[in-house]
């Protein structure tokens, strides 16, 4: 019985380690969490408007909520109102150091007045996939 | 005794031995992808770097609102000296570049190809008007130049300092400064460092 038990578990247990965990919260549709973000990550507020110059900005309320030190891997893509992907220079994988229970805060500003939308792709720098794949809007 | 190869065979298979180990040593060429975390990291300044301090320093100046105006015109900038004050031999347009097309993006600020220390940074802007003399070129195809003066000049440094942790390491810092002189008043409207340290081995060169 065990036997039967461990044969019919195994293969979904390989199936759940070759899935990429790229999540979309529910709560911050605008964030993806690619792998091992979620693990360690709460998000405590996202806040977003529009700077007196008319450029979308984001600020990130989150903390490490891990009892250990963690490298936060993210991106800002920032789309315009066809939902085209604009060239950014901020639009590039940063990495942040974090400490145990330590608060984060990350703030951007999209450098082009046509940003009417933005997806910030977050993740541990240590996982092994550290970059969520697949459709990133 | 009879060999199994003749003289001219060894060679061959010694020389193709040779080649085959030589390559094998060779370190692969390989293209880095954007981002990758596995990206190598020098104790000299890095293209990563450049990218660092030239989105630190757009994202400060464009939330700073210094290059803001109500008037619906657009600020024109010209680039003034950026000094290189570190021990490696690097072109400062590999900073300055990323911030202008980022100041373009914005519509904000356009930057002056025609004005510069050393002259026009465009030096088609200066020739265009010997066209004139020309007889190969048709005079009614020639627009009249009328440059457009700049309100708002882009100065910096690039420091770098080396001290040494112990016998094995060596902390090397790198400074970003720059400052955005409002010219109307001679006063820098908007100013911006970013610091890049970095440890290494103190066997290692940053230049």
């Amino acid at each position: 019985m065990k036997k039967l038990i461990l044969t019919a578990l195994l293969p979904l247990t390989l199936l759940a380690g070759c899935q990429t965990q790229q999540v979309r919260s529910p709560d911050y549709p605008q964030l993806v969490f690619g792998q091992g973000a979620k693990s360690f990550l709460a998000i405590d507020s996202l806040t977003d408007g529009y700077t007196e110059g008319h450029l979308l900005r984001v600020s990130i309320q989150a903390v490490n909520a891990s009892s250990s030190s963690k490298t936060l891997r993210y991106k800002f893509t920032w789309f315009d109102e066809a939902g085209f992907e604009i060239n950014s220079l901020t639009s590039r994988w940063e990495a942040l150091e974090t400490a145990p229970h330590e608060p984060i805060t990350i703030n951007r500003l999209a450098t082009s007045p046509k940003a009417v939308s933005y997806k910030v792709f977050l993740s541990d720098a240590h996982a092994q996939s550290p970059q969520p794949q697949g459709n990133n809007r | 005794m009879r060999t199994l190869f003749s003289a001219q065979t060894t060679k061959v298979i010694a020389l193709s031995a040779f080649v085959l180990i030589a390559s094998g040593c060779t370190p692969k060429t390989q293209m880095l992808t954007p981002g990758a975390t596995d990206e190598p990291i020098t104790m000299g300044l890095s293209a990563k770097d450049f990218e660092q301090a030239s989105v630190d320093a757009v994202q400060s100046l464009l939330s700073s609102g210094a290059v803001d105006r109500n008037d619906g015109k657009k600020n024109i900038m010209v680039i003034s000296s950026i000094i290189n004050d570190t021990m490696q031999r690097i072109d400062t347009d590999q900073l300055v570049k990323k911030i202008r097309i980022e100041l373009l993006r914005s519509g904000k600020v356009m930057t002056t190809t025609a004005i510069g220390l050393n002259g026009a940074e465009d030096q088609m802007n200066s020739v265009y008007s010997e066209l004139r003399e020309s007889r190969k070129v048709d005079r009614n195809s020639l627009v009249k130049q009328s440059f457009t003066a700049p309100n708002m000049s882009l100065s910096g440094k690039i420091i770098q300092r080396n001290n040494r942790v112990d016998d094995d390491r060596q902390l090397v810092e790198y400074y970003f400064q720059l400052s955005l002189t409002d010219l109307k008043h001679g006063l820098a409207v908007w100013e911006g460092e970013t610091p890049i340290r970095k440890i290494g081995s103190a066997k290692g060169t940053s230049w």
